[in-house]
């Protein structure tokens, strides 16, 4: 509780900053939300080609898209600014985060909280709104507690492994457009049906690193395209595959903090 | 005698207004990219990294561009090889046109430290031009070349038939990076007016992405879209010189992509350079 207070009070403060240069600010959140917009434009361009995707019509594909994105600016609002964390590694500035009485992950996390991001959240869950209507898939229970609870899974997927992908650069440094792989690539990899891709990458990203877990085999069942001989469980593969990464996570952050040395003086 | 005060002699002594021979600011480029190359060469794992990145990227795209062109055959008169070697050869051209995330101007502009930038004896534009192209020498050798030839092992790639392709295709991604250049220069020169530019920077490059061709070759776009896009300045950064390598035109047509790359670098440096006159007028030193 004590934590979630520092949290809001931390980030809070980091947010108030970011309307200091106000037309900065809003070129900013126009920004970010037109980086998710033109994705969905890429979804509808190549739709404009062909009628199915490995057999997944155009709103379809954009239920399958609005969930994955949500979920991806969900995690990008929360711990994207580890990006700048190998920049700290570099300069020594993050001596400053270990001579604080709390966890080193909660105060990197709580290090920035970028106001514009919340703009693709928005949009993301707008799409996925109109393409839910548009399909008249309706509001059953069970359904929206299904959306609810991929969504959850599927920005701690994104979260865990964003911040594996930071820690890995206590030991590196220079290589955290490896993990940014993972994370954007792992947006637009989760954006399309899963049956696009090879056989290996399929099984790469559902045994491995589970970015196929975040939306396919929930989406795949909501919008009534799930092989009858697939078991339930299957649907929610997210989350054996997010609480596998928080543990993973918290093991390898703790790892790579022991090993960092500063820059000397 | 002398007059020490005669005004010659002064002008001579103020470094801002020094002037340097013709073959002097050749040198000076020169020494300018080199050291540029320099600098981005000492990312050895950054480079390892990146490569490995564009590969995931390509491999994702290359799925989603096969699942449509299994479908149609062929896409706007690229058959399915052709769309895939597309993907991979922007792969490589992303990095080196670095149409992401420049602020470094804009970032001197707003600290103020552009001012003394401007003192020294060299232009501004110039300086920073040559600067990206050392840069983007060491990221077409490495990062540019890495991927494709990673992707070749994957995919049946299609390569030049004609010996003239090649050294097209080397002018075309010189021109290519000019462009953006002149595009990412100009975006950080919002600096001057706005202060902090990194939200037009991620504005533009949003755009820029989606409509040069880099997230979705412009053969997919419907047909009308498709002939207004190759006449922005953004087709000329991904879509040119990948069509160049693709051979899509035939004889002298094959120069056309490389005009309109020539023509758009004419406009975006000319245009830099007034938008920078007008800018500079309104420089803020922070911090004293």
């Amino acid at each position: 509780m004590d934590d979630a207070r520092l949290y809001l009070r931390l980030v809070s403060g980091r947010a108030r900053s970011q309307l200091q240069y106000r037309w900065g600010f809003v070129f900013d959140v126009l920004g970010a939300t037109l980086v998710g917009a033109l994705d969905l434009v890429a979804v509808l361009v190549l739709f404009s080609n062909i009628a199915v995707m490995d057999g997944w019509s155009a709103l379809e594909v954009c239920v399958l898209f609005g969930v994955a994105q949500t979920a991806f600016a969900l995690a990008d609002l929360l711990v994207g600014h580890l990006d700048r964390l190998p920049v700290e590694l570099r300069a020594g500035t993050f001596d400053t985060v270990l001579l604080q009485p709390r966890s080193s992950l909660l105060l990197m996390i709580a290090s920035d909280f970028s106001v514009r991001r919340v703009g693709q959240v928005a949009l993301s869950l707008a799409v996925l709104a109109v393409a839910w209507t548009r399909l008249g898939l309706g509001v059953a229970l069970l359904d929206v507690a299904l959306v609810t609870l991929t969504l959850v899974t599927g920005t701690v997927i994104f979260a865990a492994i964003w911040v594996i992908g930071a820690a890995t650069t206590f030991w590196t440094i220079d290589t955290m457009e490896l993990t940014n792989s993972l994370t954007y690539g792992g947006r637009q990899l989760t954006s399309y049906p899963l049956g696009i891709y090879h056989a290996w990458l399929r099984r790469f990203v559902v045994f491995v690193v589970p970015l196929g877990c975040v939306a396919y085999f929930p989406v795949r069942h909501l919008v009534g395209l799930e092989p009858a001989s697939t078991s339930p469980l299957v649907r929610l593969a997210g989350v054996p595959a997010a609480a596998g990464l928080v543990v993973v996570a918290g093991f390898v952050w703790r790892a790579a903090v022991r090993t960092y040395r500063g820059t000397g003086s | 005698m002398r007059d020490q005060n005669h005004p010659e002699s002064s002008r001579r002594a103020d470094p801002s207004r020094a002037k340097l021979s013709h073959m002097g600011t050749l040198r000076l480029d020169l020494a300018v990219a080199r050291a540029a190359f320099a600098r981005f060469a000492s990312y050895r794992a950054a480079t390892v990294a990146g490569v490995a990145t564009n590969t995931f990227f390509g491999v994702l795209l290359s799925a989603a561009v096969v699942a449509v062109a299994r479908q149609r055959g062929e896409v706007s008169g690229y058959a399915e090889q052709d769309l895939v070697t597309q993907v991979w050869v922007m792969q490589g051209l992303l990095v080196t046109i670095a149409i992401w995330g420049w602020t470094e101007l804009g970032e001197r502009i707003r600290s103020g430290e552009v001012a003394v930038d401007l003192q020294r004896p060299v232009d501004l534009q110039r300086w920073w031009l040559s600067h990206d192209l050392g840069r983007a020498a060491y990221h077409a050798l490495v990062r540019g070349t890495a991927p494709f030839v990673i992707a070749s092992l994957l995919f049946t790639l299609r390569l030049p038939t004609d010996v003239a392709t090649v050294p097209l295709f080397v002018i075309s991604v010189v021109l290519a990076v000019v462009v953006s250049f002149g595009l990412r220069y100009l975006t950080n020169l919002a600096a001057f007016w706005i202060g902090d530019v990194r939200g037009v920077v991620r504005l533009s490059m949003a755009v820029w992405t989606a409509l040069s061709g880099a997230t979705v070759s412009l053969a997919f776009f419907p047909d009308r879209a498709e002939r207004v896009l190759r006449w922005l300045p953004f087709a000329p950064m991904m879509q040119a010189p990948s069509d160049v390598w693709l051979e899509r035109d035939a004889g002298m047509g094959r120069l056309a992509p490389i005009g309109q790359q020539l023509m758009w670098v004419v406009v975006v440096l000319g245009v830099g350079r007034v938008v920078q006159a007008r800018g500079v007028r309104r420089v803020v030193i922070n911090g004293g």
